[in-house]
């Protein structure tokens, strides 16, 4: 289902997302996350125009770039993103985790496992 | 009470459990739609078994027998003892109380979603989540979104988005009304989870490109970023991280005889849960109540 959103919600949420995770996050990865059901070239254009405000700032990446959020939060306006949902972690335990948490055999197990496969 | 009635959802509750044990390798997919219609036929036999002959007691007072007497056909085959039907009773109860808190623990679970495909949580603790609704929104937290790097997150959202897109939620919630039925079904439960995180492991490896051993190092580094934080997030079904990592980084382990296995599970519970609830009397409660 495509959402119309204006352009103005748009390049706030994408920010509120950028200082969220308070390092470099490529096109892609802000296509994804943010807004999947929009076209690539839309968000491109949030990004490029972001930048062009000086709200971001970016780095090469091999083909790409990667954007980072310039200033800090307590700048911004729309809160629409960031939520202190209380018992998250309870929540999340009665639906579906993206991980449990780990006893310690299950650590050692899974550094061994990843270790192996670099 | 029968021995004809019983013995065969017994045998079905035994097989289910067994098969909680078991490792299957089968494909994700199957194993998760499988394994939660051998829960539900399970937990239903049950169910009905208890209903039956919690209702052949009431049959047996002043308002039971008024009713019988304008609709025969509703009487029970077997004759059922004060005692059985009294246990019937209260294990009734106790079944129908913990379906209400499951369902109740997921609405709440997924309040405060509403309408968002993305909330993020203001705090440093690792937590990633799907909450289904209309539309389904991905909650997770900033400590975890500062945890991964870039790929590693689109990793998380494609995985957080699978379940979301293929309803998994669905025979989540079919599991967990079956162990709220049936308790001891729990290892069986935990197998449903584990199918359905292998289900959206598979599609967060085909959404970034086919990079398993990238969704699996992805996997890892925010178990172990978990556990790290120390974070009181329950432990139920703890050892299943390793299974998926080694499901992704391994060959696919298929044998033959598991797969037979698991085929013969299915429809051993199947027709100990059909000639338990006695598939004929039921359909003819169902012809009387549409008038034949």
């Amino acid at each position: 289902m495509r959402s119309r959103r204006p352009m103005g919600a748009l390049e706030d949420q994408v920010m509120e997302y950028l200082w969220s995770v308070a390092g470099p996050a490529t096109p892609a990865e802000v296509h994804e996350v943010i807004a999947p059901e929009l076209a690539y070239t839309t968000v491109m254009t949030v990004l490029t125009r972001l930048y062009e405000k000086g709200r971001v700032t970016r780095d090469r990446r091999g083909r790409a770039y990667a954007y980072v959020a310039v200033g800090s939060e307590a700048d911004h306006v729309a809160e629409e993103m960031t939520t202190s949902l209380f018992d998250a972690g309870d929540r999340a335990a009665a639906l579906s985790r993206f991980v449990d948490s780990l006893d310690s055999d299950d650590a050692t197990v899974l550094r061994k496992l990843l270790g192996r496969s670099k | 009470m029968s021995i004809s009635l019983i013995l065969p959802g017994i045998a079905a509750v035994l097989v289910a459990v067994a098969a909680g044990f078991m490792r299957w390798s089968i494909a994700p997919r199957t194993a998760m739609r499988v394994l939660t219609a051998v829960a539900a036929l399970t937990s239903t036999t049950v169910f009905v078994v208890a209903a039956t002959t919690a209702g052949g007691l009431v049959g047996r007072s002043g308002i039971g027998l008024a009713i019988l007497e304008r609709c025969p056909r509703l009487s029970a085959h077997h004759q059922v003892g004060t005692l059985e039907g009294l246990l019937s009773v209260v294990a009734l109860g106790f079944m129908v109380f913990r379906m209400c808190r499951v369902v109740r623990v997921r609405r709440w679970a997924v309040s405060g979603t509403k309408g968002r495909h993305l909330a993020i949580l203001d705090t440093d603790e690792p937590i990633a989540y799907a909450a289904p609704g209309k539309p389904g929104c991905v909650v997770v937290s900033r400590g975890l979104l500062r945890e991964l790097d870039s790929n590693e997150r689109r990793v998380l959202f494609a995985h957080e988005r699978a379940h979301l897109a293929q309803n998994h939620h669905r025979y989540l919630l079919v599991g967990a009304l079956a162990h709220a039925v049936v308790p001891v079904l729990g290892r069986l439960v935990r197998q449903i989870q584990l199918a359905t995180e292998r289900c959206a492991d598979e599609v967060a490896v085909a959404a970034t490109g086919g990079d398993r051993e990238a969704v699996a190092a992805t996997i890892g580094r925010a178990a172990l970023a978990t556990a790290a934080f120390g974070g009181t997030l329950g432990a139920f079904g703890g050892g299943s991280i390793p299974v998926r990592v080694e499901a992704l980084l391994g060959e696919p382990d298929r044998s033959v005889v598991t797969g037979l296995l698991f085929v013969a599970v299915a429809v051993a519970v199947g027709a100990l849960a059909a000639s338990s609830l006695q598939m004929h009397h039921l359909y003819g409660l169902a012809a009387h109540v549409c008038g034949q």
